[in-house]
């Protein structure tokens, strides 16, 4: 029974930004890469080793396992871990309720791997007048506007790619930038929501300082700067996704989720793509927490790393940026997303004594 | 700091009102650069023709129109924008989908003109549509047209169902139809793509004779099944020339229609049918499910892969009904120059030799014509 769809490599489906990097033994964040477990997912029952075994012991006798067979045994588990990925990232996508359906999954996830690739800035640069401190303001009330209105996470993360694009496309006033911002979120949540709010309550939460017809001018501007252009796979996806697949716990996926997003009040973040902020954020939230590890914890981040997200240059690059953004959240105005994630249905992640030393846990001089 | 935000307005913050800089002092220019634009521009309102008006849509009025940059038909798709809500949520869904979505058997969305109070698409211009094919050779269509117009929506539903779109207004009112025979979907404005778990639509999508049992049973749960079984539903009335479903009304009656031929579904074979809103106890004692070509006899004088192909398609479980990647490999479409199995998005099935339309046999524009009554399906059914 052959399929119809030309059967698509990992390697070029992806672009070359993209291209999944085949497992490098050698590095040691690698060296937990065994067969036993994986086999052990194929099968769908994941199953806690022998408790004898520490994590770290385990691994080792693992990895020296592997290198006696040399080269040859390497190509096997090349071959071996795209497959287990494509089986853990379907279940994943089904799971987490990100596709209709499962037959579908891998074509859905390749086709997400693509398209980031299309909506990505070529530089951080904004207009001359529009500082990254503008830009933080401006993104911190759109974050408590979300709020209030209780749209889903990913229209706001729509609402700031929006907000991005349309400052390279088209020409606005310092005093119409409070404006639209507003519109990106107004049309983010036309694309995203089901219940939209009318033109006359948004202009109600600007102090009537702009009035509809002007909202509608900017919504026309904005839409015809963007050619209409509005999808986006926001990094929340690729988050929830890697998290899935690297059976992060709740603590950890709350953690990165709040990195993330505070990822979104930096202007040095807009030239990354969508999966690689996901990828950072996730690697620090674990950094941070320092959770005890199991064999099967480490060997699930394995596959989940070998989702290729960038260099590791550009990785730590982004986890720098938010240690560094994490560890003074509090002290600052924007602090929208500081507050929004020190609630306990986040499990108070914020305010996590780790985020303090966080700079030091990098080796980083803040 | 604060003294950087002068140029911020909330209501928790009340300040006074900031001069706002006038559009000619704006040192950036505005949009005036665009007022130079010689006049026949992409994205021009005059840069259009309108010349008939081809019908309603679900919330636009559609044209037939010419490009007066290259002399081409295109279809003027008008959308009004209203003060409350501006561009309507429905426009911004179906603009911004097409605009990722090459493919032969996706409609083609040339252009878009925004003025004050209208959005205007542009669109190819295609001849016609299914309905209206369907109504200029009744009776049921050429079997082997049939098989071509399948494989092309299926073709389009693998397509956008793999970027995790669902079309959710499948009709024949909304499948184009070329002159060459291309099938190409349009209407997306009921479409939407998939990114917000638990996230609950409307279940007033889906036209009423094409939507599926589960969705007409109140569940929420849609899956690429749901134009599944509205394109098994377009399979039947093409063959028959006569919807599959005709409910007249309201959800039970067509329900009602659906039970009749499939029979009623039980817990065993789908559990939590019984707590769908729409459910009634009283159906338990209902037809069993019936043949299908005992209800559409069309099929009689068919090969059995035709009917076994519907019979996938038209699963009361949503679960079970066949995906439009795998309906593409049925044994149904083996019959079709092997070649269409590997067209790039773009290509369109004509381009593979040996493809082409069969004169249909009945043509109310050319009744004279003569027909082999062995030709014509049968008839009494409907």
């Amino acid at each position: 029974d052959e399929r119809r769809a030309p059967l698509r490599t990992w390697a070029n489906a992806c672009g070359p930004i993209d291209r999944w990097q085949p497992v490098e033994v050698d590095e040691p964040r690698m060296a937990p890469v065994k067969m036993e477990p994986e086999r052990k997912w194929v099968h769908n029952c994941p199953v806690i080793l022998s408790s004898s075994h520490s994590g770290g012991d385990g691994c080792v006798e693992q990895t020296a396992l592997l290198y006696p067979h040399g080269l040859q045994s390497l190509h096997s588990l090349q071959a071996l871990v795209p497959s287990l990925l494509r089986l853990e990232v379907e279940k994943s996508l089904e799971a987490l309720g990100l596709i209709w359906d499962r037959s579908y999954a891998w074509d859905v996830f390749l086709d997400i791997m693509r398209t980031q690739t299309r909506n990505m800035l070529p530089n951080a640069d904004l207009p001359q007048h529009f500082t990254d401190a503008t830009r933080a303001v401006l993104v911190n009330w759109l974050i408590q506007v979300h709020e209030m209105m209780h749209f889903q996470d990913e229209t706001l993360y729509l609402a700031i790619h929006l907000l991005n694009c349309s400052l390279r496309h088209i020409k606005v006033t310092t005093a119409n930038l409070q404006l639209l911002g507003m519109v990106c979120l107004f049309l983010a949540a036309k694309k995203e929501e089901s219940l939209l709010p009318e033109v006359s309550g948004l202009c109600y939460l600007m102090d009537h300082t702009y009035t509809k017809h002007q909202l509608l001018r900017m919504e026309r501007k904005v839409l015809c700067g963007l050619k209409f252009n509005l999808s986006y796979s926001p990094p929340l996806h690729f988050l929830v996704l890697l998290a899935s697949v690297a059976r992060c716990s709740a603590k950890a996926v709350w953690m990165a989720r709040y990195l993330l997003e505070l990822s979104l009040l930096e202007g040095q973040c807009l030239v990354f793509l969508p999966v690689q902020l996901a990828g950072a954020a996730l690697c620090l939230s674990r950094q941070v927490l320092q959770e005890p590890q199991t064999p099967e914890g480490e060997a699930a981040w394995c596959l989940a790393s070998s989702i290729h997200v960038g260099s590791e240059t550009v990785v730590l690059r982004i986890m720098h940026i938010l240690a560094k953004a994490a560890a003074t959240a509090h002290a600052q105005e924007t602090c929208a997303t500081f507050i929004k994630f020190s609630s306990p249905e986040t499990l108070h992640v914020s305010r996590h004594l780790g985020l303090k030393n966080i700079s030091a846990l990098l080796g980083v001089c803040p | 700091g604060s003294s950087g935000s002068w140029w911020f307005h909330t209501l928790q913050v009340r300040r006074l009102r900031v001069q706002r800089g006038r559009r000619h002092s704006d040192p950036l220019g505005g949009t005036n650069s665009e007022d130079q634009r010689p006049s026949l521009q992409f994205g021009a309102a005059q840069s259009y023709l309108s010349l008939e008006k081809l019908g309603e849509g679900t919330y636009a009025s559609v044209y037939k129109g010419i490009s007066r940059i290259n002399g081409q038909l295109v279809a003027l798709k008008v959308i009004q924008i209203k003060t409350e809500e501006g561009v309507p949520f429905t426009a911004i869904r179906e603009a911004s989908l097409l605009k990722g979505l090459k493919h032969a058997n996706i409609v083609l969305l040339h252009d878009i003109i925004h003025t004050r109070d209208s959005l205007t698409f542009v669109f190819e211009y295609v001849q016609t549509d299914l309905s209206q094919y369907m109504t200029q050779h009744p009776g049921g269509l050429h079997s082997q047209n049939v098989r071509i117009f399948m494989f092309q929506l299926l073709r389009g539903l693998c397509y956008i169902h793999s970027r995790r779109i669902l079309h959710r207004d499948l009709k024949p009112q909304n499948l184009l139809i070329s002159y060459l025979g291309e099938l190409k979907l349009a209407d997306f404005g009921l479409a939407r793509s998939k990114s917000i778990p638990s996230q609950t639509f409307s279940s007033e999508v889906v036209t009423l004779w094409y939507r599926p049992p589960d969705v007409l049973l109140g569940s929420t749960e849609y899956s690429t099944a749901l134009d599944m079984w509205g394109a098994g539903c377009i399979f039947i009335e093409m063959l028959q020339g006569w919807p599959a479903f005709p409910g007249v009304s309201d959800v039970f009656e067509q329900l009602q229609k659906i039970w009749t031929v499939l029979g009623v579904p039980s817990e065993d074979c789908w559990p939590g049918v019984s707590l769908l809103p729409n459910y009634k106890r009283e159906w338990f004692h209902q037809s069993e499910p019936k043949q299908f070509r005992t209800v559409w006899k069309r099929l009689n004088q068919l090969p059995y892969k035709t009917e076994d192909l519907i019979q996938r398609m038209l699963k009361v479980v949503p679960t079970d009904r066949i995906s439009a990647q795998d309906s593409l490999q049925h044994p149904y479409f083996s019959t079709l120059p092997l070649p269409v199995m590997h067209l790039r998005d773009t290509a369109s099935i004509f381009k593979v030799p040996g493809v082409r339309l069969e004169t249909e046999v009945r043509d109310i524009f050319n009744p004279q014509r003569k027909v082999r009554p062995s030709l014509l399906p049968n008839t009494k059914c409907w």
